[in-house]
């Protein structure tokens, strides 16, 4: 008995002890490596001179450092509209999938009436539907709407969470009806209850689905490939993507396309890594 | 003390009203709400399926779609027994990519996730190092590793050679290609998986590692008897998510790819053949019969989800 109890003070010490760590952090770098390694050569390839980067052997670290990539992608292709196509198109989709997901959610939540689980049943079931099936579909419809190539095209089709009306409901049920029913005796309107009492209580949900929404319309590449046909209204995937395509052999400019998509997602997670882990951890569920 | 009955009916009934919720008064709010989402799903998502199933029966003209004729299965018939027919190399092509990728990935995300509940202070850079490559797009990341499997200048071949190891044509080589979309796919993927798990390891209850400790169980044991058994519903979620996913995979072959698809045919998939069908060489029909059998098979695979993931046990 007493040994055992020994053993285990000796394990629960051992986890804090610094010789465990160390062992651990043995198994752990090599996979960081392998993790920011390529991020890392991207960083510096994309300041070597294009001449440097097709010398052979290679050299990891540039000898010269210089923005030529830089400046020659942003004369060929308009960068600066791809982010503003790209800023504007997934704020678009996360504001409309926050008013869509709250709203519906709070419906379904808080209040009773005819068919109510026969509807929630067909919008949770369209979580099986693949992108692949509607696609094509879609396109004819989109573009019998005349909406091709236009913001709308990219925005409509995405404004609709069944995730996201998942997770208000979900949240939202545990709202105290309360404070609901008190607001109803003093004869507040419906949408008031849900813009000034479900929102501001919901705002750790709302937040965690926001940040899910926007990294993943953000990186939207097939829908925009559908819709998009001139250059101006390429989103940053479908612009990179593009100058990959147009310059099959210019990897200096690949390298330097690539990091102008990356930097500002690594920058953004180094802030608010603690706000994206829990939004993803709490959401990710839909993968 | 016996409870006084009056009060506890008044307390279920407090509490019934406080489950209900907001009574219905006349109210036309939740219809007219409903209606709306329901018309929105309508358009953007109940049309197209049933166009696509019709799709799939007609021979789609384009300038008249309403003309197009109906020739039955001929479009899903065409796919399998027509001898240009695709569609068999994209499904052998999406069946490795699925079993490949689902088979390494549950079993690394585990193993990621043990290691990164083990560090106390580095736990944050760890979990930035994992998580990085899974914020950032597939195009990007395709676009960049065009660049690292480049085989003369690229960033692999060089390390390869340094070790002795042969000379690799990665993305250029027909019988390479798909292999190294998927790594580069688990790569960019463990960062999800990873952090499902951490999430399942946290909720195990302290007690009942506890429990084990006193009854003498040693860290293995601990693992394969307390640990894993309670992280089954974890795993069978990531599976299937996983699965899901590898089965629908696009992007990547899109960005990495050269041709996309390419070289030859190699990397195909069934998503990637449904865009080439339908945009490309504009045969709608087949496009559509190929979205309505990948439709067929992860719907079985989400009602297995469903059936399976019912909780045995609760904590």
């Amino acid at each position: 008995m007493a040994a055992r109890a020994q053993r285990m003070a000796g394990q629960v010490a051992g986890r804090q002890l610094w010789g465990w760590s160390w062992a651990w952090h043995l198994v752990g770098l090599p996979i960081a490596a392998i993790m920011l390694g390529p991020f890392l050569w991207m960083l510096l390839s994309s300041f070597k001179p294009p001449m440097e980067m097709i010398r052979v052997p290679p050299t990891f670290f540039p000898q010269t450092w210089t923005l030529q990539s830089y400046q020659e992608i942003l004369q060929k292709l308009p960068f600066a509209r791809y982010y503003f196509n790209s800023l504007l198109v997934s704020s678009a989709i996360t504001a409309l999938v926050l008013f869509t997901s709250s709203l519906i959610g709070f419906v379904f939540a808080k209040y009773e009436f005819w068919g109510k689980e026969t509807c929630f049943t067909l919008i949770l079931s369209t979580l099986m539907i693949p992108f692949a099936i509607v696609v094509i579909p879609l396109y004819t419809l989109v573009s019998a709407m005349g909406l091709l190539n236009t913001y709308p095209g990219l925005i409509l089709p995405m404004c609709v969470s069944s995730f996201g009306i998942f997770l208000m409901r979900q949240f939202m049920e545990g709202v105290p009806s309360e404070m609901i029913d008190a607001a109803r005796i003093d004869g507040a309107p419906d949408l008031w209850i849900w813009a000034r009492i479900m929102v501001p209580l919901s705002t750790t949900a709302l937040s965690a689905l926001g940040v899910f929404t926007f990294l993943w319309s953000w990186n939207l590449l097939w829908w925009p490939v559908m819709v998009v046909s001139s250059s101006e209204m390429r989103t940053l995937p479908l612009g990179i993507v593009s100058l990959a395509w147009e310059n099959a052999q210019r990897f200096d400019l690949a390298i330097a396309g690539a990091s102008l998509a990356i930097v500002p997602v690594m920058v953004i997670f180094a802030f608010a890594q603690r706000t994206i882990v829990r939004g993803v951890a709490l959401t990710g569920m839909k993968g | 003390m016996l409870p006084n009955p009056s009060a506890t009916r008044a307390g279920t009934r407090a509490a019934a009203r406080g489950r209900a919720g907001v009574r219905p008064r006349g109210g036309w709010f939740p219809y007219i709400v409903v209606g709306l989402a329901l018309a929105w799903y309508a358009v953007f998502v109940f049309y197209p399926v049933l166009l696509a199933l019709w799709m799939s029966l007609h021979a789609w003209v384009v300038e008249n779609p309403r003309a197009s004729p109906f020739i039955g299965l001929k479009n899903y018939t065409d796919l399998l027994f027509e001898p240009t027919s695709r569609f068999p190399n994209a499904a052998r092509n999406t069946l490795v990519y699925v079993v490949l990728r689902t088979g390494v990935l549950v079993p690394l995300c585990l193993a990621l996730a043990l290691l990164v509940n083990q560090f106390k202070r580095s736990q944050r850079f760890y979990i930035f190092a994992i998580f990085l490559p899974s914020l950032v797009s597939a195009a990007a990341v395709g676009v960049l590793f065009r660049a690292i499997y480049q085989p003369t200048f690229g960033l692999i071949n060089p390390i390869l050679l340094t070790l002795g190891l042969p000379r690799m044509g990665f993305l250029n080589n027909p019988d390479q290609a798909l292999y190294s979309v998927i790594a580069v796919d688990i790569w960019q993927s463990l960062g999800f998986g990873t952090m499902i798990y951490l999430a399942g390891i946290l909720n195990i209850p302290e007690v009942f590692l506890e429990a084990a400790k006193i009854d003498g169980a040693n860290r293995w044991q601990l693992f394969w008897k307390v640990t894993l058994p309670l992280l089954g519903h974890t795993t069978l979620f990531v599976a299937v998510v996983t699965l899901i996913h590898s089965f629908q995979v696009f992007d990547l072959i899109l960005a990495m790819t050269n041709p996309p698809g390419g070289p030859g045919y190699s990397t195909y998939t069934l998503s990637f053949l449904i865009y080439n069908e339908a945009l490309q060489r504009s045969r709608m029909g087949t496009a559509a019969a190929i979205a309505t059998i990948m439709f067929i098979v992860i719907m079985i695979f989400t009602l297995i989800q469903i059936r399976w993931l019912r909780p045995k046990w609760e904590y």
